[in-house]
């Protein structure tokens, strides 16, 4: 057992973050993304087909840095719902990551221009059934309404037999904005009440705010669970309408999680190896992180593969579609790589107890994992590209046109992650690091396993 | 009529805390006995540490065992699927590319084999199931599943002696020392 860390040994404001450590970082981080944002508006402005490839590229980025604040938002709602000491000493790091729904609800905003009676053609051409919905309406010659118009046409009947869930009150009460503006809100509330709590605890020490965070998150588990379900359903299936999937939810549910999980442990080690957190963490916390990260590349690969099975044993067209063009040319290499980087390799290296224990090989992990979470949106997202826009060449598109969409994917990714970092650090460094204040930080600081 | 032969298992002492089993236990380390345990009613945190305990060979069994549980069921659907009869369902291929039909099964028998394995290998280390033990002869042990924590060093350690032992035990805070026989 390592020495004994009191509570009271501990300096009863906590640790705030170093922030002359991150100095370059933060430069960095401000001048990429500054730079990615006026060019991924000047690609936006420039519309026709450079917006139409560009939007995908944006909703690649968007969904990558979604799932991951919507896994740490998941991890602080389990740990106080599941009354945990462990995780206390690193809650703040998930709290912290969870804050960020704010600035994705803004920089989501060119994928669904809210409140905007005529989309813009990109959104159209990446939501297939949005640009048939207003082709259908803006034709003068369709009579009996839009769902008589969409049940006449065999290419739309699926479109109609969903009509309820997607178009409802799409020409009134916007359902589809409404629905982004409601994820959001009710996400960023979770989140920012739970940071809420822990601070209050930060300044009074109290047991009380535990309680209240406890029942809170109970209470909001299943609206969490709601919204990453339906989110998911209309930004990523809803790519391509014709197909449907009653796993998809959890799908994107188990790569959020496990890949949040993964941020989390290389966030905490970057902090350790930078001199913070000394007495707060050590490899135990490294230890139980790991283990979770663990649990979860299983039960990734068991919803994965769950999925994949039943369409692959059932072998109906409607579901087939999804996978028969992920299992097509380059795809199909990409698709079997998946199997073996994001189950086999993480599964194999995270066995090990003492893998889970050393700070440098779970850093490495974690590393690993959150690269093959980003390359499974890639995989869920832009095979739709090919389809959307280039469907005269089948799903490859020639090789300029290749080059520039891969470019368009790094510019997109790197936009985001360097707001998205930005954004963490100015949060990070408005409180401790750690919850001072928690009367629980003790046993946590302590936990042995 | 003969008198059983009795034979000295060892001393067992007891201890009314947690605080003081997990320091005596450090102790008892600390000095060198290799042939010893601690008795609880509830697992303590820490002990293995404290009692300087190395990590178990269980799990490299248990590791053993699944793989032999995936192994088991792949070559068993394949070599009947494939090889022996092969059966076309629904247009798939009678080949290795079959292979997502044989992961649910593949998932089972590692999971099966794997359990199998850690339990009967814990038995099998812990040397279970056995009709007897020694330190059911004291009459204070039964507290050990109640409110009691003992620690018990064998005689067969090679540090054991019936003196020192006894006082070393004594001078850790132990109450009620006794010496265990067992029939020999």
């Amino acid at each position: 057992m390592s020495h004994f860390v009191a509570a009271t040994h501990l300096p009863v404001d906590g640790e705030r973050l170093q922030e002359s450590k991150f100095a370059k970082w933060r430069s960095l981080f401000m001048a990429a993304g500054a730079l990615g944002l006026v060019l991924s508006l000047v690609l936006f402005l420039m519309g026709g087909p450079t917006a139409n490839a560009y939007a995908f590229s944006y909703l690649f980025a968007f969904e990558v840095f979604f799932t991951l604040t919507a896994g740490a938002l998941f991890w602080c709602l389990l740990h106080s719902a599941s009354n945990s000491a462990w995780g206390v000493a690193i809650r703040r790091i998930p709290e912290t990551l969870a804050q960020s729904f704010l600035v994705l609800a803004l920089l989501g905003l060119p994928l669904v221009m809210p409140f905007m009676p005529n989309k813009p053609e990109w959104i159209g051409q990446m939501w297939e059934w949005i640009g048939l919905h207003q082709e259908i309406k803006g034709d003068p010659g369709v009579a009996g309404g839009l769902k008589a118009a969409l049940a006449a046409n065999h290419d739309t009947l699926l479109l109609y037999k969903k009509y309820n869930y997607l178009h409802l009150g799409f020409d009134g009460l916007p359902g589809w904005d409404l629905r982004y503006i409601i994820y959001f809100a009710a996400l960023g509330f979770i989140a920012w009440k739970l940071l809420g709590y822990s601070l209050q605890q930060d300044a009074n020490g109290e047991v009380r705010p535990t309680f209240s965070a406890r029942r809170f998150s109970c209470g909001m588990l299943p609206v969490f669970a709601v919204c990453t379900t339906f989110a998911s359903i209309d930004w990523v299936k809803g790519l391509n309408y014709k197909w449907f999937s009653t796993m998809f939810g959890v799908n994107i549910f188990a790569g959020s999680a496990l890949c949040s999980m993964a941020v989390i442990i290389l966030i905490v080690g970057t902090l350790v190896k930078t001199g913070h957190l000394k007495r707060i963490v050590n490899e135990e916390h490294f230890h139980l992180m790991g283990k979770l990260m663990f649990a979860f590349t299983v039960f990734w690969a068991y919803i994965a593969f769950s999925q994949y099975f039943l369409i692959w044993y059932a072998n109906i067209p409607e579901e087939t579609q999804f996978y028969a063009i992920r299992n097509t040319g380059g795809w199909w290499y990409f698709s079997i790589a998946l199997t073996f980087v994001h189950f086999l390799a993480p599964f194999v290296l995270l066995l090990r107890r003492n893998a889970k224990r050393n700070i440098n090989y779970i850093m490495a992990c974690a590393a690993l994992v959150v690269g093959v979470h980003i390359m499974e949106m890639y995989w869920l997202i832009l095979p739709e590209r090919g389809r959307s826009l280039y469907p005269e060449v089948g799903t490859a598109p020639d090789g300029m046109t290749f080059l520039r969409d891969s470019l368009f994917d790094v510019l997109a990714f790197v936009t985001f992650a360097a707001v998205y970092a930005l954004v963490f650090l100015r949060n990070l460094s408005k409180h401790s690091i750690y919850p001072c204040g928690d009367p629980r930080l003790e046993e946590s600081v302590n936990v042995a396993n | 009529m003969s008198t059983p032969l009795k034979r000295v298992h060892g001393y067992l002492a007891e201890f009314t805390t947690v605080q003081d089993i997990f320091r005596a236990a450090e102790k008892v380390r600390d000095s060198g006995f290799t042939s010893w345990d601690v008795h609880s009613p509830f697992p303590i945190h820490g002990m293995d540490d404290a009692m300087g305990l190395s990590r178990s060979i269980l799990p490299r069994f248990v590791f053993v065992g699944g793989a032999t549980g995936t192994l088991t069921a792949f070559t068993l659907q394949y070599y009947t699927q494939v090889v022996l009869y092969p059966t076309v369902v629904q247009a798939k291929p009678a080949n290795i590319f079959t292979i997502p039909a044989f992961f649910p099964v593949m998932f089972e028998l590692t999971i099966l084999f794997s359990a199998f394995t850690a339990l009967f290998g814990c038995l099998a280390l812990m040397k279970l199931p056995r009709l007897h033990h020694p330190l059911f002869n004291s009459k204070n042990f039964p507290r050990f599943s109640d409110d009691r924590f003992f620690i018990c060093i064998e005689a067969r350690d090679p540090k054991f002696s019936t003196e020192k032992t006894k006082s070393f035990l004594e001078s850790l805070g132990g109450q009620n020392i006794e010496l265990v026989e067992g029939e020999a």
